[in-house]
């Protein structure tokens, strides 16, 4: 049995004149992944395209080496939890599960106790008899749950599995989406809620507009937009100071504000030259550094940035910053062949 | 511990669990529910009608509510119910990617679904028939024995009819889901009833007719007399072919379709 | 930054009257109808009959008048009308009635659209009104429009003596469309809010409109003819007594008009209040 991966070589998915998915290309390895983008950036299309609901209109996806579409040797390594909230509601969570475990292969009393585990895994041991129609939303999402794992797949593909949920529920559906990265998982996890990527993962997958504007570690993607202005905040005791000694140290700083008394923010396209000056003052003990932090570090700097300029540059043929990024990130990912693609 | 997903199930264990899923989905919902109000409004409609009216003639009683009443309402009526939403109300409600994504064959899939709208149209069409049988005879015990024969072809008709119309609404189903019940409703109103009811060989394009012929039925319907008669192998041949053909024809359209999963 | 707060100021414009809801209902219903398939294709289907029927009746009056039969052809302006409203009552109004009418609520509960509306000032009677209108008018349309064109047809094809009874026949033809459209639409439409389930509902209509005509036709026959009073129960076999008896068709049933009229007006009537009731008991937030 080959290693559970997702592998997706120059596909695109169009509807009509729609196009959703353009021309992506990315390697997906055990553990978790998040599939980040904004409403109707082509993040559910893409992985009802690896769930083999859908098969690409170019290119092609495999999961675990083949291609997913109606192929039961692929689909039995495959749990998806769609984001429709959708389910049949005149069953009870136990018979759903319980249904779709038999329906991925097992016999029914196997099928009964394993779809009994997985509602327990998630909280729901206690709603389990119940009709489906009569659950929260936040139940639902975790029945939902539950058949995507219930025959233990090695690829999990999760579109917004945290949408209505509170935050007991959040913890515990995080913590079971960690478990299954950690078991050795390929878990794809779509979300536009990114402190929750964050809390789980470090390897993110951005989609916007149809296309893969970057991919692979969340503070490499940052590094390699070396064109993009970075913000340095310094709080120390005396920050005018300290600015007037960067200034005069560093070329690279273009803008300098004071968010507070005690803070200093520098807009430099050579943090690193900012960083080395502060350094430099500090072990000088000429000021008392508290803290330096970079902003744009967090996700939702990087994200914004990148799916701004993806919308900015859609169309003008001035996209050759995104797609470096883009070359350059899959490059860490993806096999060699397909980065020079 | 790294996850080990089971092998693909084999075709058989698939259509079990299909047809398993399914039939407890029926169960629980309203349409057999109304399924079994219309059964019993036409069986007891008949019953009464028989005492109240001292009927002379029990067998001629039983094969005009046959015709007027399984033939021509609940043969059609009962497969529509159970088959004409079976692919297309699990796209309505966005619940078909859960049986889409299974490693259970897309082949099996259409199959169980078609199976289950088969077995309950035929139970209760049966059930019916019985009942019906029973109803009517029940003060004449020679001829409930005597008239086993000719309701035993009855239930031969029946069953040929919940075959072929639950493979005509399956294959609509799975077709146009997004009018599947607009697309059986004409296909069983203008083919298989209006066309039913034409003279010469037109109503050969109709399964209800060749359905009837197997029941034993007389021809209905206008200038019957024109209506060249037909051995009834030839009937349950035909009807087995176009039965066969509606099936695989849902079948495919299931294995290759990708059920508008694009739009939101 | 500084924030200039304007404060809360009201419309102070000019507002269409409350009334007017039920307008702005029936649009948007008749829009929502023509969205259906069903509709469309019932719409088709419905230029079918009176188109065959004009040839029939054009034919028929042309042939008589070459043999010298004038007379023999003179009712067939009514019987081509009464013939045509019952193809068009088990085909197209049917159809409408199923594509339009049994889904209408049905359609708003499954979306949660009451949130929209009354959230509104739009009251659940006005509401109603909107629903059940948009079906009457399609289906008004559909039955009034086909008979006019075969009215039309006899009078040009009529002998001179005969072309004012033909015309004559605008009178029942604009009875019974308005009966059909009065009748149908609030029944069909309160089905439509038994259920959240459009399946469901549709499923239920088309019951009601199909079992019992056809437990009436066999208590019908087994009685041969003596026992009609089952088409009491049945939407078509209402129509059917009431078209027969504005187009002076004579038959054998001892069924009469004033035994249909009554049961028509009532169950309109318990429709119309049924799906009112009904609507009383929607929450808008669900």
């Amino acid at each position: 049995m080959s290693a559970p991966s997702i592998k997706a070589v120059r596909a695109s998915k169009w509807y009509g004149k729609v196009t959703a998915l353009q021309d992506v290309s990315l390697h997906c390895t055990p553990g978790v992944w998040g599939l980040l983008g904004p409403n109707g950036s082509g993040k559910t299309t893409f992985l009802r395209l690896a769930a083999g609901l859908l098969t690409p209109s170019v290119g092609e996806i495999k999961v675990a080496d083949e291609a997913p579409f109606a192929n039961p040797n692929v689909l039995r390594r495959i749990g998806l939890c769609p984001e429709a909230d959708a389910l049949y509601d005149d069953m009870t969570g136990l018979d759903f599960v319980a249904s779709m475990a038999e329906l991925s292969g097992f016999a029914p009393r196997e099928a009964r106790d394993r779809a009994a585990k997985a509602l327990t895994d998630f909280g729901l041991e206690h709603a389990m008899d119940r009709a489906m129609g009569g659950y929260s939303r936040g139940m639902r999402q975790r029945a939902k749950l539950a058949q995507s794992v219930v025959h233990d797949p090695d690829v999990l593909l999760l579109d917004e599995p945290l949408t209505g949920t509170d935050p007991t529920s959040r913890h515990v559906i995080l913590d079971q989406v960690r478990r299954r990265g950690e078991e050795g998982a390929v878990v794809l996890f779509s979300t536009h809620v990114l402190h929750e990527v964050e809390a789980l993962t470090e390897q993110v997958l951005l989609i916007a507009r149809g296309q893969l504007v970057a991919s692979g570690n969340v503070h490499e993607i940052r590094d390699l937009l070396s064109e993009h202005p970075h913000h340095v905040r310094v709080e120390c005791d005396r920050p005018r100071e300290l600015a007037t000694r960067v200034l005069g140290a560093s070329a690279g700083v273009s803008t300098v504000t004071f968010p507070s008394s005690t803070e200093v923010e520098f807009l430099s396209s050579d943090p690193d030259d900012v960083y080395a000056t502060v350094a430099r003052e500090a072990l000088a003990g000429s000021f008392e550094i508290r803290s330096l932090t970079s902003p744009d570090a967090t996700l939702e700097a990087l994200f914004h940035y990148l799916v701004e300029r993806s919308a900015n540059m859609a169309g003008t043929g001035a996209d050759a910053g995104v797609g470096r990024a883009k070359a350059i990130a899959t490059q860490k990912t993806a096999p060699r062949e397909e980065a020079h693609r | 511990m790294s996850p080990k997903p089971p092998p693909a199930p084999d075709f058989a264990t698939g259509l079990v669990a299909v047809t398993r899923l399914s039939s407890k989905r029926l169960l629980r919902s309203r349409k057999l529910r109304l399924a079994i109000a219309s059964l019993v409004l036409v069986v007891g409609a008949t019953l009464v009608a028989r005492y109240a009216m001292d009927v002379d003639e029990p067998a001629a009683l039983m094969r005009d509510a046959a015709r007027l009443g399984f033939f021509g309402l609940l043969g059609y009526l009962l497969p529509f119910l159970f088959s004409s939403g079976s692919i297309a109300e699990e796209v309505e409600t966005r619940t078909l990617p859960y049986l889409l994504m299974r490693p259970t064959s897309r082949f099996a899939l259409a199959l169980g679904k078609y199976l289950t709208g088969v077995l309950f149209s035929f139970g209760l069409l049966t059930v019916g028939i019985l009942v019906l049988h029973v109803g009517v005879y029940a003060t004449t015990p020679s001829a409930m024995i005597d008239e086993l024969g000719s309701t035993g072809r009855l239930v031969g008709g029946l069953a040929l009819l919940a075959l072929a119309e639950s493979a005509i609404c399956l294959f609509w189903s799975a077709l146009i889901s997004e009018a599947s019940g607009l697309m059986s409703t004409l296909h069983l109103g203008a083919i298989e009833f209006a066309l039913g009811m034409m003279p010469f060989s037109i109503r050969f394009v109709s399964m209800n007719y060749w359905a009837t012929q197997v029941a034993g039925l007389p021809k209905g319907g206008f200038l019957a007399d024109t209506v060249p008669d037909v051995e009834s192998w030839i009937a349950i041949v035909v009807v087995a072919v176009v039965t066969t053909a509606f099936v695989l024809g849902g079948m495919l359209v299931v294995r290759m379709s990708q059920f508008g999963f694009g739009k939101a | 930054m500084t924030i200039r707060d304007l404060g809360y100021k009201p419309y102070e414009g000019a507002r269409l009257p409350p009334s007017n809801n039920v307008w702005v209902m029936l649009r948007q219903g008749l829009s929502r109808a023509w969205g259906s398939w069903m509709v469309k294709i019932a719409i088709f289907l419905a230029i079918l009959p009176p188109l065959i029927a004009c040839l029939v009746v054009a034919g028929w009056r042309y042939f008589a008048a070459q043999m010298g039969h004038a007379d023999e052809a003179a009712d067939i302006g009514s019987t081509a009308l009464r013939e045509m409203f019952r193809y068009e009552t088990w085909f197209v109004v049917s159809l409408v009635t199923l594509g339009a009418g049994a889904a209408a609520i049905a359609e708003d509960l499954t979306f949660k659209a009451f949130q929209f509306y009354l959230a509104k000032p739009v009251t659940r009677l006005q509401y109603l009104a909107g629903r059940i209108a948009a079906v009457a008018i399609i289906l008004f349309a559909i039955t009034f429009l086909g008979g006019l064109l075969i009215v039309v047809i006899a009078t040009v094809t009529a002998t001179p003596d005969q072309r004012v009874a033909d015309l004559g026949l605008v009178a029942p033809t604009l009875a019974y469309s308005i009966i059909l459209a009065l009748f149908m639409a609030p029944a069909s439409v309160a089905v439509s809010s038994l259920s959240p389930s459009r399946a469901l509902t549709m499923s239920a209509w088309a019951l009601l409109f199909v079992v019992p005509h056809v437990i009436a036709s066999i208590v019908d026959t087994i009685s041969h003819g003596s026992f009609p009073w089952l088409y009491l129960t049945s939407f078509t076999g209402l129509l059917a007594t009431i078209a027969d008896a504005l187009f002076k068709v004579e038959g054998e049933s001892a069924l009469r008009w004033y035994h249909a009229a009554p049961i028509l007006f009532g169950l309109a009537l318990l429709g119309v209040y049924g799906a009112h009731h009904r609507l009383e008991r929607v929450e808008v937030i669900q």
